[in-house]
């Protein structure tokens, strides 16, 4: 009998746990900050069981697109929105700052481990083709000792839109006038030489089967895949591995506007990393038509900008610095749900 | 050794998937793993992370499989527009004759294919319900369908046509040039409605350079050549042996004089040849009970085009992206707010005629597109078209019917419903200009413009777009 007893009482148990109230949110776009929101998700259900997440890493561009037309209840990006996008949307969107990381440049040269020396000149011309050889004097330079063939250079690049292109991009729109105005920036450009690959996947596919190639990949994917990846020369002409602690070092210095939106690429800290970048969770100011929810996305953002910077740290990520994260949690509050 | 259990972890959790297995399960699975220590956290997310990929990549490429590659790269878009139209034309000097007032229902639906042919060249085709002219062909200025018919073949349920709505390549050789031929799109820039009704789709080729040079500075250029008329050759003497053409050349610059300011401003020029002696289609009605003999002077027997048109002008749009901040109450939020305003001379006159001036002025205020519900944008401006500044068969059909020598205001409302759907709210409030005129000059008799009253036009339309 007794045992009877606790079987009803277990099957009451699952019971009430299957018909309690769970909230779903709904979220798309940055793949960038893809592997800290599915960790995050993971821990998060044990601190509040009643959300779930779904989110898709369709990439920057789709999230904008996805949260304007108001299909998903966040969005994910690596490029802030622009005006023109704001003022496209149903009411004023937030721009959360969630994760800092890095772009690794990638390249496959046979022989040639990690920490190839690159400035900002190299790069810039390997991507607007105007060096094409691996045994270029103006990378042999910075490079003494290293054994650099005189193959051909083969260029990866995102074919798809992108948040990581956009980062890499901005950066060279940073160091070089003449990518300012030839290309620009965006998370999809008309590239001027290069393969297109779709997804870190696709650069990764690129480098890994075409020696004498590069590209740019996020640095965990990167350190995840074992490629090569060279250090880069900042601002400051100090050559900089890519590394959570150089990444956190692009953001010591910056000014941080009121509205988040805001490059850390090409930082003037002298141990900072140049390419790096913020990702962002896009959630709108007035969610006063979806309380439930409103009040979800806020309580798993503070969590996520304050006690879930420990799990996106084991990710490679850069733990957002103390000062932005009481900005961001008062940015948080105004938030009406 | 960490190598073969990574793969093996893999290889199981990818054979887990084939077997239909919720994604809960293999999420479950891959947590154990990661609690036991065999992946680390980093080789979880990215094992989940290829499962999801994967799952959906199969699941789009056995989708598209199955269609041939043309299908594969179209896409497909439309709209479908439902309105009540109320017009009421005011009584001129107690003739009765001159009112008007009745309520119109009409919709108009239109579809567009657009396929991708190779990286630089698409074609586009659009297809819509023929908002016939009064010789029954398809109305260039509109692709409305008027419940019950009030043309020539409709009426008692009848079923009306579909037209060529537009049928075009574009080609683009590099991202700054763009080069078009067929029947298209209006390429011409205008900050709102002055000189084109939003409905015609030219024929004919245009060339577009547009390149950013800064966040201030993106400078453009349009130029298109469009065919007027296929005239047929004539032997009378008098008539052109030449199809009247419109050259337009649009030189312009926008950009962000801050982040928050923007603008747009070009000039343009439209030559317009071999138009006199010859009668254009689609023109308003000339007759005097229409409400439109005012428009264009005109030749024999009040038809034939009698002036060339060398008209030119400018527009400029200046706004201000979120004015206000975070001032105001949540809820309520301005994206946006602008003015704009136009200018055109017609500068092909003979001394003997006046009335070569077109300018408009207005504002706007809210979204700068409707997505869906909290999207909103409000317009008003006032419009002069004086009867020689433009050829009259192509202002906007609602603003007095299209005719020039016409002035008034348009305000407008729209408000985004729900995704893809929005309600716009319409005011018309024109008059033909030389009735003023003549009131002004302290004639107490109208009879010479009896057809000429001061006209309201209300439409509420809701909009649905796929």
């Amino acid at each position: 009998m007794k045992r009877i007893w606790s079987l009803v009482a277990a099957m009451a148990m699952v019971a009430s746990v299957a018909f309690a109230d769970t909230t779903l949110i709904n979220g798309a776009g940055s793949t960038f900050m893809y592997p800290a929101l599915t960790k995050w998700f993971e821990v998060y259900s044990s601190i509040d069981p009643s959300v779930q997440f779904n989110y898709q890493a369709i990439g920057s561009g789709a999230g904008i697109q996805q949260v304007t037309a108001k299909t998903v209840d966040f969005g994910g990006t690596d490029g802030p929105m622009t005006m023109d996008q704001m003022t496209a949307a149903p009411g004023r969107i937030y721009h959360i700052p969630m994760v800092m990381g890095a772009e690794a440049i990638a390249y496959n040269i046979p022989g040639v481990s990690n920490g190839l020396k690159l400035t900002p000149d190299v790069v810039a011309g390997i991507f607007l083709g105007k060096i094409t050889q691996w045994n270029d004097p103006k990378i042999t330079e910075q490079n003494p000792g290293v054994n650099l063939p005189s193959s051909s250079i083969v260029v990866a690049h995102r074919s798809d839109g992108s948040g990581t292109t956009f980062i890499f991009t901005d950066y060279l729109s940073s160091v070089s006038p003449e990518w300012k105005s030839r290309v620009g920036k965006g998370t999809a450009v008309n590239w001027p030489v290069g393969l297109g690959g779709k997804g870190n996947q696709g650069v990764s596919g690129i480098l890994k089967q075409s020696p004498g190639s590069i590209g740019y990949v996020e640095l965990a994917y990167a350190k995840e895949n074992n490629l090569t990846y060279a250090v880069v020369q900042n601002q400051s002409g100090n050559f900089i591995e890519p590394s959570v602690e150089s990444t956190s070092e692009a953001a010591n210095g910056v000014a941080i506007p009121d509205d988040f939106r805001v490059s850390i690429v090409n930082s003037a800290n002298p141990q900072a990393y140049p390419i790096a970048g913020f990702s962002w969770m896009l959630i709108y100011k007035n969610m006063m038509d979806s309380p439930a929810k409103g009040k979800a996305i806020v309580g798993f953002a503070k969590w996520a900008v304050t006690d879930g910077q420990k799990y996106s740290a084991q990710l490679d990520y850069a733990p957002l610095p103390s000062d932005l994260v009481d900005k961001i949690q008062k940015k948080l509050d105004m938030i009406k749900y | 050794m960490k190598k073969i259990v990574l793969t093996l972890a893999a290889a199981t959790v990818f054979s887990w998937q084939s077997l239909s297995f919720a994604d809960s399960s293999v999420d479950a699975l891959i947590q154990k793993l990661e609690d036991k220590g065999i992946l680390t956290t980093q080789e979880a997310v990215q094992i989940k992370d290829e499962v999801s990929t994967k799952e959906q990549s199969s699941q789009e490429k056995s989708f598209k499989s199955l269609l041939p590659d043309w299908l594969n790269s179209m896409k497909f878009s439309g709209d479908f527009r439902l309105r009540d139209q109320i017009e009421r034309r005011g009584v001129v000097n107690g003739s009765a004759s001159s009112r008007l007032a009745r309520n119109r229902g009409r919709f108009r639906a239109r579809l567009n294919m657009e396929d991708q042919v190779n990286d630089k060249l698409k074609v586009i085709f659009g297809i819509a319900t023929n908002g016939e002219n009064s010789a029954g062909l398809g109305n260039p200025r509109s692709n409305n369908i008027t419940f019950g018919g009030n043309n020539t073949g409709e009426g008692s349920f009848n079923k009306p046509t579909a037209v060529i709505n537009k049928a075009y390549a574009v080609y683009t050789p590099a991202s700054y040039a763009t080069l078009m031929g067929g029947k298209m799109d209006n390429p011409i820039w205008e900050p709102a409605s002055l000189l084109w009704d939003p409905n015609i789709t030219p024929e004919g080729g245009v060339i577009q350079l547009q390149k950013k040079i800064n966040d201030l500075v993106t400078p453009f250029s349009t130029n298109a050549f469009f065919v007027l008329k296929d005239a047929s050759p004539s032997t009378s003497g008098t008539a052109p042996k030449t199809d009247p053409y419109m050259f337009v050349t649009q030189d312009g610059i926008k950009g962000n004089l801050t982040e928050k300011v923007y603008y747009k401003a070009a000039g343009t020029y439209y030559g317009v040849s071999n138009p006199s002696h010859l009668q254009l289609d689609n023109r308003p009605s000339a007759s005097g009970t229409s409400g439109t003999n005012n428009t264009n002077s005109m030749a024999t027997t009040n038809t034939l085009y009698d002036n060339n048109y060398s008209v030119l002008g400018g527009a400029v749009d200046l706004g201000i992206n979120d004015p206000l901040g975070e001032l105001l109450p949540t809820p309520l939020y301005v994206p946006q707010i602008g003015i704009f305003g136009q200018f055109f001379r017609n500068l092909d006159l003979s001394s003997s005629r006046a009335q070569a001036n077109a300018w408009q002025m207005g504002a706007y205020m809210g979204s700068s597109a409707l997505n869906g519900w909290g999207t909103w944008k409000i317009q008003s401006y006032y419009k002069v078209l004086e009867r020689n500044s433009w050829l009259d068969i192509f202002p906007d059909q609602d603003f007095y019917s299209g005719a020039t020598d016409t002035r008034g205001w348009r305000t407008e409302l729209d408000v985004g419903l729900a995704k893809n759907t929005w309600l716009t709210l319409s005011w018309y409030r024109t008059n033909v200009f030389k009735y003023y005129d003549h009131l002004n000059n302290g004639a107490t008799n109208d009879a010479a413009y009896s057809g000429s009253a001061p006209e309201n036009l209300f439409q509420i339309d809701m909009n649905f777009k796929f």
